[in-house]
């Protein structure tokens, strides 16, 4: 009994563990468990409620593309590469990038068949993962090392219409977001330590102690900042490690002063750009319409020019 | 066959038209450019054609404008086919519209005695373009919201009548379904009775006075 008991809870803590590390591997996860859409009805994407710094992300797409056809979608998240991060325990390195694809319904990543050899090398160490059971037109990708993808390649296959009834031939929107670097808020809205602090009142900073780490507690460390008003109760902000203490104890500050530099040098970006899911058929009629009025035209000049021999020649009909 | 025609002509002297039409000659100043009138008119055909035809399906209200113009184009039997050449051949009226009035401009067709063919010339340009400002936000989609409204909005600046203007042309304070019912109604009744008024003028103004004179 004693025994089992123990088991259960070796199990729970095991589970338990496992939900906790599964967001920190991919970070998407967080928009994944609160959002069953990445596009708000406003077109924003969710990723900016967490990462707050604008970017530019460029999406590139082919004009149309056949049924059944598989094309790449090229996302660019273009940063400067010399820049190192504030990672979660203080420390410097690289940035990470990831991507959100939204394409219209019926579109997906292209099975792995379906992959050219050249396209194969290009996305092989690439894992594109669909935001939910239902949504496969919606693909993740990330977090992944910005160094080697600052432009990721969605190999994505076109439905068919001709199989699929819910698509047809038409023009699509297609919609990106683009991320690079460390977010600046968890779902919680607590803050990470890749973000600026400000002092939320006026007055004195009266205190400044350093935090050490707790590795039992897997905290990092930092500063408590105690802001001492004029009048009223003293307000301790907790500063995680990693960032730069701009104020020195005994100095005044003003409502919304910086207390610490800002650590981000990523930032999110999102990109529109549409695309059409065309008919071949339609295009050889167009051909063969231009064939024909290009035809008609000439027989028009040939028979002005007999027209115009014929009255040369004043043998008038 | 000649029975048929007798019958036409007692009453209504169908041989006097056909004289009157096989009598014209082109002169020989006049170059493939002084086709881009004619050219002009027959997107103007095409145009009616096809947008009466979509007149069957199309929904003018702010809910379902944008979902029955995916109809149209999704499921309706050369719907898509019909309001593409409504769209492209929209383009192409203006394009041509333009190169026939450079056309006309470069080779002084606008002067004395044709003044009056150049004044309802301009108008007609007014009415194309006006056309082509209400059709294009028909559909309600996005393009076409944010078109009507920056449209809409730019008589604002005109002082004084200005802010009473806007909502005239607005149907409302904002953009909505008065605006759409407003652009819907021009664009399928009212400047389509103007457009054939002045083009009757400008057609019997060409005929009376003939083509105009080579350089």
């Amino acid at each position: 009994m004693k025994r089992n008991l123990f088991l259960a809870i070796a199990t729970l803590v095991l589970i338990f563990n496992g939900l906790v590390a599964s967001p920190v591997q991919a970070y998407p996860y967080y928009a994944q468990a609160a959002y069953e859409n990445p596009r708000e009805a406003t077109g924003r994407i969710v990723c900016a409620n967490c990462h707050l710094a604008q970017k530019p992300t460029e999406l590139e797409l082919p004009q149309s593309v056949k049924p059944d056809t598989v094309f790449e979608a090229i996302v660019k998240i273009p940063y400067d590469h010399s820049k190192e991060q504030v990672l979660g325990d203080g420390s410097k390195g690289g940035l990470n990038v990831g991507a959100v694809l939204v394409l219209p319904e019926g579109f997906k990543i292209a099975p792995e068949d379906r992959l050219s050899e050249e396209l194969k090398e290009k996305t092989k160490d690439i894992y594109y993962q669909p935001y939910s059971d239902t949504q496969e037109n919606i693909i993740l990708v990330g977090p992944i090392p910005g160094d080697e993808y600052s432009e990721i390649i969605f190999p994505v296959l076109s439905p068919d219409p001709s199989t699929n009834k819910n698509v047809s031939f038409l023009k699509y929107a297609v919609h990106v977001g683009g991320n690079r670097g460390r977010g600046q808020l968890y779902p919680t809205g607590a803050k990470s330590n890749n973000v600026q602090w400000t002092t939320p009142i006026a007055g004195t900073v009266s205190q400044i102690t350093e935090i050490p780490p707790n590795e039992d507690e897997d905290t990092y460390g930092g500063y408590a900042v105690t802001i001492q008003p004029e009048t009223g109760d003293a307000v301790t902000e907790q500063i995680l490690a990693g960032v730069t203490l701009l104020v020195s104890e005994g100095q005044v500050v003003k409502a919304g002063e910086a207390l610490t530099s800002n650590p981000n040098v990523g930032g999110f970006g999102q990109a529109d750009g549409e695309i059409v899911l065309q008919d071949p058929q339609r295009i050889q009629w167009l051909l063969a319409f231009f064939a024909a009025i290009t035809v008609c035209q000439i027989l028009f000049v040939l028979k002005k020019k007999q027209v115009e021999k014929v009255q040369a020649v004043e043998m008038n009909f | 066959m000649s029975k048929v025609y007798e019958w036409f002509d007692e009453r209504l002297e169908i041989g006097a038209l056909a004289e009157d039409v096989t009598s014209k000659y082109v002169p020989p100043h006049v170059n493939i450019f002084y086709c881009l009138g004619g050219i002009t008119l027959t997107c103007f055909l095409i145009q009616f054609a096809t947008g009466f035809a979509m007149t069957f399906y199309y929904k003018p209200t702010v809910e379902e404008a944008f979902d029955s113009v995916r109809y149209i184009m999704t499921e309706v039997n050369f719907g898509w086919l019909i309001r593409s050449i409504h769209r492209w051949s929209a383009s192409m009226m203006v394009l041509m519209m333009i190169l026939h009035t450079f056309r006309v401009y470069l080779t002084g067709g606008f002067k004395k005695p044709r003044e009056l063919t150049w004044v309802t010339g301009v108008i007609l340009a007014v009415i194309t373009v006006s056309f082509g400002v209400t059709g294009y936000s028909l559909p309600w989609d996005q393009i076409g919201y944010w078109a009507v409204k920056i449209v809409s909005g730019v008589p604002e600046a005109i002082p004084i009548i200005g802010g009473t203007l806007t909502e005239l042309l607005r149907g409302g304070a904002s953009v909505g379904q008065g605006t759409l019912t407003r652009y819907y109604s021009l664009h399928t009744f009212v400047l389509p009775w103007l457009i054939a008024v002045f083009m009757l003028l400008h057609f019997l103004m060409i005929r009376k006075q003939g083509i105009s004179g080579p350089l």
